[in-house]
């Protein structure tokens, strides 16, 4: 691929997403990395002749995101199997090689790493040609790693100004952080004042991420918040679009459950017009899903029933604003976003519940209402609503929030259609 | 005596006889960035009785010598859930035993353990060899293993060396 930017001055990965989601099904794309380099092309090849609308993705193993370079060339070496892709120890070259033939316009890849100091791995991939990464000063510091928050932003910035000069499109994991128990207004926050610090940067191709929570309804109102807010302040300053993740929590262990939670980000993405869901398998509860398991994912995906639910305005508008808070009581601490951002974690105006990085206030907490809703239990000392009383969460607590969706779809089935007959 | 979710909430923190509290280091492996294993073991552990120290996500091996010397550790608790444990938890382990002032404490290492689901069981003597008392894989039905777990942390010195396994719940004694 000849550079990572097309005609019209668009990112050719967000040109190929906006074309594909244009009927209103988003496009689905895998979380995937193997060690192997023909295991990894084989996963490429699987999911561009997968039978739904697909981009790919290059997942990074677990020590090339800590800079562990010399743990992944050892493995290597030894032929031990790592738990991702490892592109820096690899190199650019030799990347561009395993997927040639594979990679091109019509089969964008986006290089996934989730690493708090990234400026190497992303030289790596925009030498290898890819049009797209993601990450974020904030998304991939607090939850991943135990860099100071200040270094982090260093590096990002760095790493920002890199990937505008290569015309990089580059996605905020903001929406995602820890994966459960946040409540959507921080997520929408993090997700706008993100793509907010790459394109003071220069990044003019950008995309906003959500991670499915417990509440469908809840996630359709924080979704249509984040577009609002995203197209108000990023305007016409970057192109920009929209990506859910299928929860990221602890998955149902049935197939059926699996499926259903799946289903229901479709629903998710289809009801916002989200353009792009990456997708979890029926084998998350498990370990590190096959291609196979990865391709009916995405062929589930792109074929479930997934009939549009209409927002809840009232809802959309109250997220919106208490996202807006958050977002310009950050903005009003510094004309630089990153030391905006620095500022608003040291003072706990932003707090992420039950984070346990050091540059994290961790006086946040949040639980699952009866109606599924995240809520807040104790504000810390971010200006949001907290609408049950702060009662200590024990440790029995904190499992259930956390298997809360598993225990759900797992249920489901047992109690489905069992109310049938029992009235006329 | 089993462990289920719902009863650890009807724990009290008073009933638990407080001299039998132990100080627990918690602790992950370098490349393991997971934190809601450690932030659900501190829970766990806290009420239980013992005291806590959690070092967080991806722990430098270093830095789980310097806090059990410091601290006096009675314990250290290495859970990972990102594959690599059978790789990088061994060094830990190493480190531990070599250095004088803590080498005899109870060392336990839970989770993931390698990226094979159920067979990572196989990674047990690797984690044994290397000087861990107890090696837990990762089980859809926790309970068991927790029990098991808060049992080796009330023990003033762990002898038999452990490992459990998520199919077959008897020790493998070594």
């Amino acid at each position: 691929m000849r550079g990572s930017v097309v005609a019209r001055g668009h990112n050719a990965f967000h040109a190929r997403v906006m074309q594909l989601s244009a009927t209103g099904k988003p496009v689905v794309q895998p979380r995937m990395g193997f060690s192997d380099t023909s295991m990894m092309r084989a996963g490429l090849e699987a999911t561009r002749a997968a039978d739904a609308a697909t981009v790919g993705t290059i997942t990074l193993d677990s020590f090339t995101r800590v800079g562990d370079h010399r743990s992944a060339h050892a493995a290597i070496e030894s032929g031990t199997a790592l738990n991702g892709y490892p592109i820096v120890a690899l190199g650019a070259s030799r990347t561009r090689d395993m997927c040639a033939g594979v990679h091109d316009a019509d089969f964008p890849i986006q290089v996934r790493h989730g690493s708090a100091r990234p400026f190497e791995i992303v030289q790596t991939l925009i030498d290898a040609g890819f049009p797209a990464t993601e990450g974020g000063p904030i998304s991939y510091c607090l939850p991943y790693s135990r860099l100071p928050l200040k270094d982090a932003v260093e590096s990002w910035a760095q790493t920002a100004e890199l990937a505008a000069a290569g015309g990089l499109h580059v996605e905020t994991f903001g929406g995602c952080m820890l994966g459960q128990l946040c409540p959507p207004s921080l997520l929408v926050a993090l997700s706008v004042l993100e793509s907010l610090f790459f394109v003071q940067r220069g990044v003019t191709s950008v995309s906003l991420s959500y991670a499915q929570q417990t509440s469908l309804d809840q996630d359709i109102a924080a979704v249509t918040a984040m577009r609002a807010l995203a197209d108000l302040y990023i305007g016409s300053r970057a192109e920009h679009h929209n990506v859910i993740y299928t929860y990221m929590g602890v998955f149902p262990l049935t197939g059926t459950g699996a499926l259903r939670l799946l289903q229901q980000s479709v629903v998710l993405a289809r009801s916002t017009r989200s353009e792009r869901l990456i997708v979890k398998t029926t084998a998350e509860a498990r370990g590190i899903p096959t291609i196979a398991e990865n391709i009916a994912a995405l062929e589930l995906a792109g074929r479930a029933v997934a009939n549009k639910r209409d927002v809840d305005l009232a809802e959309a508008r109250t997220i919106s604003a208490e996202a807006d808070q958050l977002i310009r009581a950050t903005l009003s601490l510094s004309p630089d976003v990153g030391e905006a951002l620095l500022q608003a974690f040291s003072v706990g105006l932003l707090d992420v519940p039950f984070c346990l990085h050091a540059d994290n206030a961790n006086d946040a907490r949040a639980a699952i209402a009866p109606n599924g809703r995240l809520v807040w239990t104790n504000a810390g000392a971010m200006p949001v609503d907290v609408s049950e009383r702060d009662t200590p969460v024990l440790a029995g607590q904190l499992l259930r929030m956390l298997n809360y969706n598993q225990t759900r779809f797992d249920r489901e089935q047992l109690t489905a259609g069992a109310d049938r007959g029992v009235t006329a | 005596m089993t462990l289920s979710p719902s009863t650890i909430d009807r724990i009290e923190p008073a009933s638990v006889d407080r001299h039998k509290g132990r100080k627990v280091v918690i602790a992950t492996i370098p490349s393991d960035s997971h934190m809601w294993n450690l932030v659900y073991l501190e829970m766990l552990l806290t009420e239980a009785g013992h005291q806590v120290i959690n070092l967080g996500p991806c722990t430098p091996p270093h830095m789980i010598v310097d806090a059990v010397c410091t601290e006096k550790a009675d314990a250290v608790v290495i859970s990972s859930v990102n594959g690599h444990a059978h790789l990088e938890a061994p060094e830990i382990a190493r480190q531990i035993r070599k250095d004088d002032d803590c080498a005899n404490i109870t060392l336990i290492v839970g989770g993931k353990l390698g990226i094979n689901g159920h067979a990572n069981i196989q990674h047990a003597g690797i984690l044994l060899s290397a000087g861990f008392n107890a090696v837990f894989e990762a089980t859809s039905t926790p309970a068991a293993h927790q029990a098991e777990l808060l049992h080796l942390l009330n023990v003033p010195q762990v002898s038999a060396s452990v490992a459990a396994d998520p199919f077959n719940q008897e020790e493998l004694a070594s």
